[in-house]
């Protein structure tokens, strides 16, 4: 089965056209992400990890790598 | 620096009383972001370099210089003695002479269109959508709207959905983004005025969580793209308005 870091680096690609896996590292201010797209994508991300991530939770993360922690911490 | 920018890529869009909202235009135009990156101090132009993109690059240079021009041309300042410092959340303020000074503004923007607004000693925010981009309303609208809301939403023709979503959104996001918070405040935990979903352009709101502010919200939204402004009243001038004053 693909890690969470894999899912996640698909996700990033698919749903933000971001397809540099070390940019999973960068802080989330340097990525340009719109906050439409970024709720779009949370809502991806929660689907395909079968948990909810809140847009207010997710605004604490500095960076997927944050998200990438927070699913290995949380999802089953 | 106003005059040399002036017919440029930005341009007043919208004013009332003391607000003020600049369009900036950001279409991709490498003399345009050339001049605009002249303009940027050196805290500035670190980062615009950490900018991963070009997108973002291009938006943040464009914006930024049409902000200096403004609160220079306001403020009475030269480009050089301006530079901004940050309060919570990152929302950056104006700082002259090493004095943070009370003029507020926020930036927003959206596939071509960017606009800044500015008020004097109140906060405020803005949003932008452009409607040239297709909104991913199912995945967003559960996220972000009360149940009212998404049932409005759903009730909606085919032709008005992505209307009333991007309503909804810029006023949503341009609150938030006035009380400086952004996305750590859950905004699904509010409604917005039933007669602003309904499609009136001004209206008074309240957060439930923080009843003491009252904002005025409005949507400057045109054909091109949806766009709102929230800003600070004071409690004289809400008390009236809620009252049943004209807006």
């Amino acid at each position: 089965m693909a890690s969470v870091e894999d899912r996640v680096g698909s996700l990033v690609e698919k749903h933000l056209g971001i397809t540099d896996r070390a940019l999973l590292d960068a802080h989330t201010s340097e990525l340009g992400v719109n906050s439409m797209d970024g709720v779009a994508f949370l809502k991806a991300v929660g689907q395909d990890f079968g948990v909810d991530i809140a847009p207010e939770v997710a605004a604490g993360f500095a960076s997927m790598r944050d998200l990438i922690n927070h699913l290995e911490a949380n999802a089953g | 620096m106003l005059s040399e920018a002036a017919g440029s890529w930005f341009r007043l869009f919208y004013e009332s009383g003391d607000i003020i909202v600049t369009h900036v235009d950001l279409a991709p135009h490498a003399q345009r972001e050339a001049r605009a990156l002249a303009w940027l101090d050196d805290t500035e132009k670190d980062r615009w370099r950490r900018f991963r993109f070009d997108r973002p690059r291009r938006e943040f240079a464009l914006c930024r210089a049409a902000l200096r021009a403004v609160l220079c041309h306001r403020l009475g300042c030269t480009n050089t003695e301006l530079a901004f410092g940050a309060a919570a959340y990152g929302k950056p303020f104006a700082v002259v002479g090493g004095t943070a000074l009370p003029f507020n503004f926020n930036v927003s923007h959206s596939g071509r269109h960017g606009l800044v607004a500015f008020a004097r000693g109140r906060r405020l925010g803005v949003d932008v959508e452009d409607r040239s981009r297709s909104p991913d309303i199912g995945a967003v609208a559960g996220a972000v709207f009360g149940p009212n809301e998404q049932a409005e939403l759903r009730a909606a023709g085919v032709s008005q959905k992505a209307r009333l979503f991007l309503r909804l959104w810029t006023q949503k996001e341009a609150l938030i983004k006035a009380c400086g918070t952004g996305f750590s405040m859950d905004v699904s935990e509010f409604e917005l005025p039933e007669t602003m979903r309904r499609g009136m352009r001004k209206g008074v709101f309240r957060l439930p969580r923080v009843p003491n502010f009252v904002w005025c919200l409005e949507n400057i939204g045109c054909a091109d793209f949806a766009a709102a402004i929230a800003y600070e009243l004071d409690q004289r001038r809400a008390l009236q308005l809620e009252a049943g004053h004209v807006l």
